[in-house]
């Protein structure tokens, strides 16, 4: 590792000294409170980001492992933006619930560093260690509401299903070490289909990589802790976990099926089943799900469905629509689940669909985020949502995979129905009892000011995106190789 | 040497008896060992690998793996001390206070 | 932005974005002017750019989604079809936008309502205007989305906001069909664009174009209530009156038509699929004015007359007749809205009451609304020289002249629908305006504002005189609108062949419907005098009154009342509506069955992970091709 390199990682060296630095002061300077431990772990994801997006470092590769290159640039500042989101959407929330003080945020940047290495990864051992760092962190924040047993049973189900797929993802990660002889990313997988078909041992190989991702992405029928673990963990870090931590591994899984190239061969038949089930499992679960969290769990289990697609066809026409979609997703998700923090009170996170009855006119601000989301992940215009699906949509059917577009916009239609379902208790439903909503309404938090904040970013990107999305597009076809298909 | 097929065997049968392990045991702290026995097939397996290439890049990955094994045993340790704590039991399904 | 085609759906966009955000801080006159100056401007533009529209325009406003030769600019276009529509839904909106300052001048929600429906006309705006399908979808799903805050607005009514949910629902079944349409159009003919899609249309294969015609077909259907999908436009009416009159009989309704007309060049690839599209709107004439027929309630009359109307327009289409289908459109929206309107009027005068059997003898106390109203009956009847007459006779003149035994029959069945129309529109005409008032305890008719009553009269006059546009040649005309069309290559020449004959079945069919109608009540003035003499007691003739009813029942609406029960309890209640419910069930039981793996234990769910990870290693075992 020379200097350059060095350099090259300035993002993920921040992302990764940042939180020890965080941890040393919350440790040693008085006076630090969780609001203000809060705002520095929030400006070390920023400086992050703002690195990544603005410096193009001299090398593409740091010591042979990580990408520093515009993909992994995009992978850290992913990183960064997601974590200082769920920073400033956890300011309001940490204050009521004893998440603890610097570890929080540390927790958060940890997880996000983990997300980089993660994204940037270019062999299988980043990968490992980049999902490792962020399951860890992950494992720690489900459970670190410590007023609410229902945290501690959350992070205990991710971590015992969760470790049983990593133990599926390290044997995978052996066999194809095994059949290749090759760590770095694009080698081994390369290696794999080298004689044109996959050997036993590699296609052994991947059949457990498939479970590990499964698990980590909640595919079918590896998605069953999802509701659980989002209706008990803290609302912020679910919100994190469903988006951030999710994209972080598709940007590596892309990689994977890039580096294949051209051709899934053996895996197409059963990452097609795998993707239409996962949407058809989702979108009918979600349909008569009162919870608002798991409400949550079910559409992102759906969502993730509708990657998937988008990954298969991704050999074909490149993962541009992917990617967008997953920038989408993570915006319009986090938003979801943003909302659902700031209407979280002191005891207990928003529960049943039918407590936001007529909070439109008691807390328009909230509402309206909630809404716009809701909207969105519907995957309806005028909202980028609209157009992340359209263009996954135009992906699948143009990679041949006509049928599973068709099962895809048939769910999206049938998902209209419970994403409105949550804007109709919103706007169009009086309160259960007259007078309930009003001093309901009083109960519910104040709207803090990071909130303020992370809500209009978040709005304004997904009603922006969804009007012009020509930037996004330019910006990640120019990342994902320029001419792979999304823009000619 | 020992060829390359009866290793992954080993290792494969290791593996199964992890799945196993994980597969009939409700007790938290059995399906952790059952995860750890199935992390050390996989340890074996990269070994085999190095050996079959002769590359060290496999027994690197191999103490990788073992610090791993090692950090997420000991967080889930810890959640199973905070968590029988609260309800006197190491019961995977004990814990199925959120159900649909 | 010079261009006054982008002012016509930028300016109802501002005024929803102004009343939407900053409304509820606003008086209710700034709110209402914002609302009517915007869609006026439209309107305005619209005049403007059918004027200066010349052989058809685009306009690019940006790029707005593009992949991998895909590509969706945001592109508007201006040709006789959209223009005429432009000008239309404009033209329309703002006379109701103008009605609802009268209708909604006690309602609080007065900002969300003109915002929705600002929104609203600026979604329409854009279905009509698209230049490609993406566009038109978003279009599309906008006027949905309107129609279900709107339908739902008394939000505080269960039963509205249920109502708002059906249409929601059973209009999204259709939207399926338009979308996978829409990608399967992409995929063959490699672009969005509508032109350069009609332009491909001739190459595709006939049972291709079939099963295109038959996706649009049910597209069109749910949007545009045509059987199976009909059920939820009656529900629809719990809606404000303008809501109906703007979205459920002038406009939104009618997208589904549009559709069908902008994508015929791929529809007429097959015949199949134009005699189904026929098939379709004929019977659904048939059966919605057969089921207007069984109606108590004003506004379901009047919905189920739309629905019967619209099946006109489909009709026309799959007969080929794209400007007859145009034209009906066009009178349609001036007339339905106009009986809309004066329903409204009616309904608020009379304090609530829907029920045209509560109602009787407002021709006198309601002069301004009984002249409208009639004008609208007759435009709706048919009767000839009215707006009405010119554009069905084109119409069933146009499935005549198809030639082929099921047009012929369809035809006949058109011409029967045309007879249960005079009817049932003027049984109404006859309930609510003649006679006496038949609940007394309902009051005196209300004082209504001048904007309600007087907005009617310019609807009134374009629905008699509406068949200027498109005038035969029989009658001294030269058929603008047809030529217009065929000018720009839109729509095979103008049929020129209907002549008198058609026009005299269609006459003496409207006047015996009239007639028939007549009969029942111009019977009653000389009954009532018999009656007078025989009981000089004003409580036995209105009982008499009364008893005249169900003879009149018993002669005419018996046997029609019966089909119309059955077909309204049976067909539409019964069996589509169950069957509709019985998706959502299912799916929704479907779901929670699968919500049953979730059983809150992680034993469970290492399980599923390690069956899961076996199957697909068996998978592999099996067919991985080692």
């Amino acid at each position: 590792m020379n200097l350059s390199e060095l350099h090259a990682l300035l993002p993920l060296l921040i992302l990764g000294v940042g939180p020890v630095l965080l941890l040393l002061a919350g440790a040693f300077i008085p006076g630090l409170d969780r609001k203000r431990l809060n705002f520095i772990g929030g400006a070390v994801a920023l400086l992050a980001a703002v690195v990544a997006a603005t410096y193009s470092p001299p090398v593409t590769e740091a010591g042979g492992m990580l990408g520093t290159g515009p993909y992994g640039r995009m992978a850290a500042f992913l990183a960064g933006i997601t974590a200082l989101l769920t920073i400033l959407l956890s300011v309001g929330y940490t204050s009521r619930r004893p998440l603890g003080d610097e570890e929080y945020p540390s927790l958060v940047l940890f997880a996000a560093f983990g997300m980089a290495v993660l994204g940037g990864a270019t062999s299988l051992l980043s990968v490992f260690l980049g999902l490792e760092c962020l399951t860890l962190a992950m494992y720690i924040l489900l459970a670190s509401n410590r007023g609410d047993f229902l945290s501690g049973e959350a992070g205990i189900k991710y971590l015992v299903v969760g470790a049983v797929s990593t133990a599926f993802l390290a044997f995978g990660l052996a066999l194809v070490y095994v059949a290749t002889g090759d760590l770095s990313l694009a080698g081994s997988m390369k290696g794999l289909t080298a004689s044109g078909a996959f050997g036993p041992v590699g296609l052994a190989g991947w059949a457990m990589l498939l479970v590990g991702i499964g698990f980590k992405v909640s595919l079918f029928p590896f998605h069953l802790w999802a509701p659980d673990v989002y209706q008990g963990g803290p609302a912020p870090v679910v919100g994190f976990l469903s988006t951030g931590s999710k994209a972080a591994v598709w940007l590596a899984f892309l990689q994977l099926a890039l580096a294949m190239g051209g051709d899934w061969g053996a895996l197409a038949p059963v990452l097609w089943v795998m993707a239409a089930l996962t949407m058809v499992y989702g979108n009918l679960a979600a349909l008569t799900t009162n919870n608002v969290k798991r409400l949550l769990a079910y559409s992102s289990i759906a969502q993730m469905g509708y990657v998937l697609m988008a990954l298969l066809a991704a050999p074909v026409v490149g993962g541009t629509a992917m990617l967008i979609y997953l920038a989408v997703y993570v915006a319009m998700d986090l938003g979801a689940f943003g909302v659902v923090a700031a209407f979280s009170t002191r005891d207990r996170d928003l529960g049943d669909i039918e407590s936001l009855r007529g909070l439109g006119y008691v807390h328009p601000v909230r509402s309206a985020v909630f809404a716009v989301c809701m909207v969105s992940l519907a995957g309806l215009p005028p909202t980028a949502g609209f157009i992340a699906k359209f263009g996954i949509f135009q992906a699948a059917v143009k990679a041949g995979y006509v049928y599973l577009a068709v099962i895809g916009i048939a769910t999206a239609i049938v998902s209209i129905y419970y994403y409105l379902r949550v804007v109709v208790n919103l706007y169009m439903r009086s309160p259960l009892e007259k007078g309930v909503a009003a001093t309901a309404g009083t109960l519910l938090p104040r709207l803090d000011d990071a909130n303020r904040i992370a809500f209009a970013l978040i709005t304004a990107a997904i009603l922006y995106l969804g009007v012009m999305p020509g930037g996004l597009l330019d910006l990640i076809g120019g990342i994902a190789g320029g001419n792979d298909g999304f823009r000619c | 040497m020992v060829p390359i097929s009866h290793i992954l065997i080993l290792a494969g049968m290791i593996f199964a008896l992890g799945v196993v392990c994980v597969f009939a045991h409700r007790n938290i702290l059995m399906i952790l060992i059952g995860v750890e026995i199935m992390l050390n097939a996989a340890g074996l397996a990269f070994v085999a690998g190095s050996m079959r290439w002769g590359m060290p890049e496999g027994q690197i990955f191999v103490l990788f793996l073992m610090a791993m094994a090692a950090s997420e045993v000991s967080v889930g340790l810890a959640l199973v001390v905070y968590l029988h704590k609260r309800k006197r039991s190491v019961n995977i399904d004990d814990f199925n206070e959120m159900k649909d | 932005m010079a261009s006054p085609i982008t002012w016509i759906l930028l300016l109802p966009l501002l005024g929803a974005l102004f009343n939407g955000l900053l409304g509820w801080m606003l008086k209710r006159r700034v709110v209402e002017t914002v609302a009517c100056a915007s869609v006026a401007g439209s309107s305005v533009a619209a005049c403007i750019a059918f004027a200066g529209m010349g052989n058809g325009t685009d306009v690019v406003l940006y790029d707005w989604l593009s992949a991998g030769g895909f590509s969706a600019p945001f592109t508007l276009r201006l040709d006789a079809i959209s223009a005429t529509m432009a000008v239309m839904v404009t033209g329309v909106s703002f006379i109701i936008h103008l009605y609802s300052v009268g209708y909604m001048r006690e309602d609080e929600g007065f900002a969300r309502y003109f915002a929705l429906l600002n929104l609203f006309v600026a979604a329409m705006l854009l279905l009509v205007l698209a230049g490609n399908l993406p566009l038109m979808f978003v279009g599309w799903e906008g006027v949905g989305f309107c129609s279900f805050g709107l339908i739902g607005f008394w939000y505080s009514d269960p039963a509205n906001a249920t109502a708002g949910r059906k249409a929601f629902i059973v209009t999204r079944i259709g939207d399926v069909a338009f979308g996978v349409a829409l990608i399967w159009l992409f995929y063959l003919t490699g672009t969005t664009d509508i032109a350069a899609i009609n332009a491909a249309a001739p190459a595709l294969p006939a049972a291709t174009a079939t099963y295109l015609g038959l996706l649009l077909m049910f597209g069109a259907a749910g949007k545009s209530a045509q059987l199976p999908l009909t059920v939820w436009l009656p529900d629809a009416m719990a809606g404000p009156t303008p809501v109906s009159a703007l979205i459920h009989a002038a406009t939104m309704v009618t997208a589904g038509v549009y559709l069908l007309m902008r994508m015929f060049p791929v529809i007429s690839v097959s015949s199949d699929a134009l005699a189904v599209i026929t098939t379709v709107g004929a019977v659904t004439a048939f059966y919605a004015a057969t089921s207007a027929l069984g109606q108590r309630d004003i506004k379901r009359v009047l919905a189920y007359s739309t629905i019967s109307q619209i099946g006109y327009m489909v009709m026309a289409v799959g007969a080929g007749a794209l400007s007859a289908a145009l034209f009906h459109l066009v009178v349609h929206a001036f007339f339905k809205a106009l009986l809309f309107m004066a329903a409204g009027c009616i309904i608020q005068a009379l304090h609530e009451e829907h029920d045209i059997f509560n109602m009787g003898g407002l021709m006198t106390r309601m002069p301004t609304v009984f002249w409208c109203f009639l004008a609208g009956a007759l435009a709706l009847a048919a009767a000839p020289g009215t707006g009405g007459f010119f554009s069905k006779d084109e119409v069933l003149a146009a499935t005549l002249g198809h030639g082929g035994a099921l047009y012929t029959a369809l035809w006949a069945l058109g011409e029967v629908t045309a007879f249960v129309t005079a009817f049932y529109i003027f049984r109404v005409v006859a309930l609510v305006f003649m006679g006496g008032m038949k609940k007394e305890s309902a009051g005196l008719p209300a004082r209504l504002p001048g904007t309600m009553v007087w907005s009617l009269v310019p609807l009134a006059v374009l629905a008699i005189a509406g068949g200027i546009i498109n005038l035969p040649a029989t009658w001294g005309g030269s058929g603008y609108l047809s030529g217009l069309l065929a000018s720009q290559g839109l729509a095979p020449h103008a049929e020129a062949g209907h002549g008198w004959a058609v026009q005299a079945v269609s006459a003496v069919v409207c006047a015996s419907g009239i007639g028939a109608a007549y009969y029942m009540n111009l019977i009653n003035p000389a009954l009532r005098e018999r009656l007078a003499a025989r009981y000089a007691d004003l409580n036995d003739f209105l009982f008499r009154a009364w008893g005249l009813d169900a003879l009149y029942y018993r002669l005419f609406v018996t046997p029609f009342g019966n089909i119309a029960d059955l077909l309204w309890h049976r067909v539409d209640e019964g069996a589509i509506n169950r069957a509709l419910d019985g998706i959502g069930d299912g799916l929704a039981w479907t779901g929670s069955m699968m919500r049953l793996s979730v059983t809150g234990r992680a034993s469970t769910y290492i399980m599923a992970t390690i069956v899961g990870a076996a199957a697909i290693v068996l998978y592999f075992a099996v067919n991985g091709g080692v």
